[in-house]
């Protein structure tokens, strides 16, 4: 290596993670006092130092946002059970499930996408208002950014939960209720050629025969009520919005990531920009 | 400003050193001047942190140099205290001198 250049690696580090106008200063001091002299160790400790500090205060510049994005999702669960119990309305949605595939997997998702997007806008619209930064100048680009942003980072975020579970050998995951009808029924493919079939979920408590206690039984049930699966693994009931948001099981948790990460990425660069602005340097 | 907002210790130094420092004072030269008064490695990182800190306060003001080869072509950060952060170390001198004389010697034990 040669001796008056410093780690490459510890200085491609410096630069692209640590945020703000000071990198390019940072950088040459530090460049500085390597060829003075300083050994590979010294330059080291100090990317290090720098990177720390700078990500310590990006959080702390964030705080008010890291709080809202956590609260917000804490919300989101309700605000699905909501949607759901629309969406298993047959008269609103039914013609839609009743599609043949790929038709119904891609209008299922379609809706997934609107149901979220929608419930992550309206967070980011709060947020704002509440920061007082509509009142600011800042372009309506921005803004658009930060829509486009979350809304990548749901559907990426929600590609990925959505298919985590399918790696797993024993999982019973589906992708709409015409398939996971057909796919778990003894009796079959005259299911899943029947038209005008509306499927919905029915929870029930019932006593486990074998421990004697109450679980909660979900069953997949059709129009003429026809139980045509059963799920008993101690599904908690969804009775209403309030003991959605009360839900802290590792499900309600994983549903609620999607949205706090898409908060997150959709109102960083949006409040950066402020930081920015008040960190601005005279040229 | 709240001109009871007295300032830290650290910031006190780095204040003292832009000023020490004059036309030259940049991140380099305000760290090895920390470092020799305090006889300890100082953070480059932590340096621009509490003077961007500063800055935000109006008590310094930054300007870009011009970029230089030996630095690979980066622009250095000068750094001049305002008269507003001047007006708070004169400040903080006097309440510091005030407590300074309130402080009792230490009695020197007979060996």
């Amino acid at each position: 290596m040669n001796p008056k250049e410093p780690p490459s690696l510890a200085t491609w580090m410096l630069l692209h993670l640590t945020p703000g106008p000071r990198n390019e200063a940072l950088g040459g001091d530090l460049l500085e006092g390597f060829r003075s002299g300083r050994s590979v160790a010294w330059y080291w400790r100090q990317v290090i130092a720098a990177i720390s500090i700078a990500c310590l205060r990006e959080l702390n510049d964030h705080g008010s946002l890291l709080l809202f994005a956590a609260l917000w999702s804490v919300l989101a669960p309700a605000w699905d059970f909501l949607i759901e119990n629309i969406e298993h309305n047959p008269t609103v949605f039914g013609p839609m499930w009743n599609l043949a595939w790929p038709w119904s997997t891609g209008a299922a998702l379609g809706l997934s996408l609107v149901i979220g997007s929608t419930c992550i806008w309206t967070g980011m619209f709060l947020y704002l208002v509440l920061q007082g930064a509509i009142t600011r100048k800042f372009g309506v680009r921005h803004i658009g950014r930060a829509l486009v942003m979350s809304l990548c980072a749901f559907t990426a975020v929600s590609a990925v939960l959505f298919a985590l579970p399918m790696l797993l050998p024993s999982s019973a995951h589906f992708i709409d209720r015409l398939s996971f009808a057909s796919s778990i029924t003894p009796s079959g493919p005259h299911y899943e050629k029947r038209p005008n079939i509306y499927y919905t979920y029915r929870y029930r408590q019932e006593i486990d025969k074998q421990t004697g206690k109450p679980v909660i039984v979900r069953s997949l049930v059709s129009r003429d009520a026809n139980d045509l699966y059963s799920d008993s693994s101690q599904i908690p009931p969804a009775t209403s919005p309030l003991s959605e948001i009360k839900d802290t099981s590792a499900r309600a948790i994983v549903a609620r990531t999607p949205y706090f990460l898409s908060l997150l990425c959709g109102l960083w660069g949006v409040s950066l920009r402020f930081g920015n602005r008040r960190r601005s340097i005279a040229t | 400003m709240d001109s009871r907002s007295y300032l830290g210790e650290f910031e006190l130094m780095l204040l003292l050193a832009v000023i020490h420092l004059g036309d030259e004072a940049y991140g380099v030269p305000i760290s090895l001047k920390l470092e020799t008064h305090r006889g300890r490695n100082v953070s480059l990182g932590s340096v621009y942190a509490a003077l961007e800190r500063l800055e935000g306060k109006g008590l310094v003001v930054s300007s870009l140099g011009d970029p230089t080869p030996e630095r690979g072509g980066k622009a250095k950060r000068y750094f001049r205290v305002t008269k507003e952060g001047l007006r708070q170390l004169h400040e903080t001198r006097r309440v510091l001198t005030q407590l300074w004389q309130t402080l009792p010697r230490p009695k020197l034990e007979r060996i």
